[in-house]
């Protein structure tokens, strides 16, 4: 116990995460080449331990809500995941002429968001020609 | 780390564009290649895009996309240019990289990009209890705050003769657009108010240098840089809110008000300051009899803040020998010292008295409590500090294409002006590297640290219980009882996130049964503890396993996949202060 209200307590953090990335290449035939790769985070942590027991104060402050500090565990939480994939395919029309197109997806998912939401997603695709001289 | 991601992005749709890579041998005629890309790119955002194209300007529907490579080769020429437009001026690369018949080599590059920044909303710091509000306000609510950033960076380096060769370096970095910035008032609210401001910040790197090679065996180096840099936006200003009791609203703090908005006006805050840095870099380096090499290196840093005018001094003195003992074990002794000195800072501070008719009449601050003593100080510099580190290695070929390096290293910082005035950390280390077969190789390290006296705030929290009640006067008086000083004062428990004792222990095993196909396995853990806090123990674990797997089942498909997971956890204390104060 502490000055006027102030607790103190052990506190731990936990943090788990996964990691997935894949690549692959495949020249279907001397025009054609697939291509796609995928990375994927899922990353969870989280404040832990504190105990904010008003009974073992002597004195709180006036008006102190100890209940509305409760949530303080909640301001550092992580729950979110990301993804960022591409996939495309190239096709050869001449020696020196090849048209590209790819398909890219990425999503960034907030499943606690506290102020302020993170969440977003982004997807398009690109298409174009190459020429090689 | 973004340019290698923007590679990764780039390059599968190049892959089957580009021509053979450009440092074929050279011909006796010009050979010269390349490949242009012209396409459309349309895009679907939706949600906050901080995160998810945090540096990519990518912006919704169609825009064009452009890339572009060419290069040159004849003899001992060389040219080669790459261009890359992502649908936007402000998300470009552009690179040339040129050896003109080997007596001058150049490259440089010119990249633009956007950062996707925060907006603080500042909502959590709505609380009130009775009169005592902790209020916001957000004067630019809806605004992005996404600055650019370009950054242009050409090195040259040419050749006189066999034994001097001369290299000269700029590097332009220009941070520009609309950050975020927030001032605090206090006393009679806890009032946060945040706004827009705009920002030009230019840094500009000149460096030029020398390399002589003293005969055979022993070469000298020297190089010099300057950096400037200058905030050319204007310094945001915040009025400052009247400092006046919460409850009463009477003006009672006269005598520890510093500034507030009655008597001062604008102020500024949110202050960059300039700077300009030169560095001084001497090297030598000399191969001795029996394959042995010693090199030496100082290197002498001064900082200069433009805007207080004081002075960071870093030398740096570093020596490295290494020498075979046999044709089995190999010694590597190294010993470094670095020292640090920030110039003190001298505070003087207001020390207005309080008028007639409220309590501490004519008192000063520093009267009115005299256990405080005196309100002025001179800020000795953290900073401040001699570095050692010593340290020695013995390589062993234990049997052929299998290495164990063992070995330990000292280091001693010891601070001139901290309350943990020096701390001793002694490593052992041990990497064993094996390939006794071509269809496995394994690797262990090993790493343990030792540490007496790791950085610490001394007394960071936990004040004993002073005063278990309210201070007199109705409502409360913020004069009497129980002042700050004194209870930050009394704070008795010692903090850290630093170890005395660490174990890391990292482990990989990789087995190759054909040219088709190859398995990885690998595991870190590092084990981190500090036992020796007077009132906690602080601790944290990680625990990071993870395999690859690559096949090639034909010789035009392939595919790699890869998992790691990890586990972090830690363990400290943790205090509320509450209190009304």
């Amino acid at each position: 116990m502490g000055q006027f209200g102030s607790l103190y307590d052990p506190m731990h953090w936990t943090a788990k995460n996964h990691n997935v990335f894949a690549a692959v290449n495949y020249e279907v035939s001397p025009k054609w080449t697939l291509f796609a790769n995928v990375v994927w985070n899922d990353g969870r942590g989280r404040m832990g331990g504190i105990e904010l027991d008003p009974s073992r104060v002597s004195a709180i402050p006036p008006g102190f809500n100890y209940v509305a500090i409760s949530e303080l565990g909640r301001f550092s939480a992580l729950n979110a995941s990301r993804t960022q994939d591409i996939a495309g395919v190239n096709y050869r029309l001449a020696p020196n002429w090849t048209l590209n197109a790819t398909y890219y997806f990425a999503r960034f998912r907030d499943r606690s968001p506290y102020l302020m939401n993170a969440t977003g997603r982004s997807q398009g695709v690109e298409a174009g020609l190459s020429y090689v001289f | 780390m973004k340019r290698i991601f923007l590679s990764l992005l780039a390059s599968p749709m190049l892959l089957c564009a580009q021509s053979p890579a450009p440092a074929a041998a050279p011909a006796a005629a010009g050979v010269s290649g390349g490949g242009i890309f012209v396409g459309t790119r349309g895009l679907d955002n939706s949600g906050w895009m901080g995160r998810v194209n945090e540096y990519e300007m990518n912006k919704q529907g169609l825009r064009p996309a452009v890339r572009n490579e060419y290069w040159y080769v004849r003899d001992s020429w060389f040219f080669n240019f790459t261009g890359e437009n992502r649908g936007d001026s402000r998300a470009s690369v552009y690179q040339i990289d040129a050896d003109l018949d080997r007596k001058i080599r150049i490259r440089s590059d010119l990249e633009r990009f956007m950062h996707r920044l925060e907006h603080d909303p500042l909502a959590n710091l709505d609380a009130a209890k009775g009169n005592v509000v902790v209020r916001h306000d957000n004067l630019a609510p809806d605004r992005a705050f996404v600055p650019g950033r370009n950054e242009l960076r050409t090195d040259i380096v040419g050749r006189i003769n066999s034994w001097i060769e001369w290299r000269a370096a700029h590097r332009y970095l220009q941070i520009h657009g609309e950050t975020q910035t927030r001032s605090l008032s206090k006393c009679a609210n806890c009032h946060s108010v945040a706004e827009a401001t705009r920002i030009n910040q230019k840094l500009h790197d000149v460096s030029a240098g020398l390399t002589v090679r003293l005969g055979r065996r022993v070469q000298l180096l020297y190089d010099y840089t300057n950096r400037q840099f200058k905030e050319h936006g204007a310094t945001p200003t915040a009025q400052y809110d009247v400092a006046q009791h919460p409850a009463t609203l009477s003006r009672a703090f006269f005598n520890r008000v510093q500034y507030d908005g009655t008597t001062n006006g604008e102020m500024p805050y949110a202050l960059v300051p300039g700077f300009r840095k030169g560095m001084h870099n001497v090297r030598l380096a000399a191969e001795l009899p029996g394959e042995g090499r010693l090199t030496g290196q100082f290197l002498h840093t001064n900082a200069r803040n433009n805007h207080v005018r004081t002075n960071l001094s870093v030398d740096v003195w570093n020596a490295r020998y290494t020498m075979p003992l046999t044709s089995r074990l190999l010694l590597k002794a190294q010993v470094r010292r670095t020292d640090m000195t920030n110039d003190d800072i001298f505070i003087q501070l207001e020390e207005p008295a309080n008028p007639a008719g409220v309590p501490q009449a004519g008192q000063t601050y520093a009267q009115a409590y005299p256990s405080f003593g005196s309100v002025d100080w001179t800020r000795k510099s953290a900073i401040n500090r001699t570095d050692w580190t010593a340290g020695t290695e013995l390589s062993a070929r234990l049997a052929r294409l299998t290495t164990l390096r063992s070995g330990w290293q000292f280091r001693s910082i010891r601070r001139d002006n901290f309350e943990v005035e020096r701390t001793d950390r002694n490593r052992f280390f041990a990497v064993l590297s094996a390939r006794p077969e071509k269809s496995w190789n394994a690797r262990m390290r090993y790493y343990l640290d030792l540490t007496d006296h790791p950085f610490l705030h001394h007394k960071a929290a936990l004040s004993p219980e002073m005063q278990p009640f309210a201070s007199p006067g109705n409502p409360p008086s913020p004069l009497a009882g129980l002042q700050y000083f004194s209870m930050y004062a009394a704070r008795q428990a010692d903090l850290t996130n630093q170890p005395t004792r660490s174990h890391l222990i990292e482990p990989s095993f990789t087995w190759t049964p054909s040219p088709r196909a190859a398995l990885t396995v690998h595991y870190r853990a590092s084990l981190q503890l500090n036992d020796r806090l007077n009132f906690s123990r602080w601790e944290r674990s990680l625990h990071m396993p993870g395999a690859e797997l690559w096949l090639a089942p034909a010789d035009k498909f392939n595919f790699t996949v890869g998992y790691s997971w990890q586990r972090d956890l830690s363990d400290t204390l943790f205090v509320i202060p509450v209190f009304d104060g």
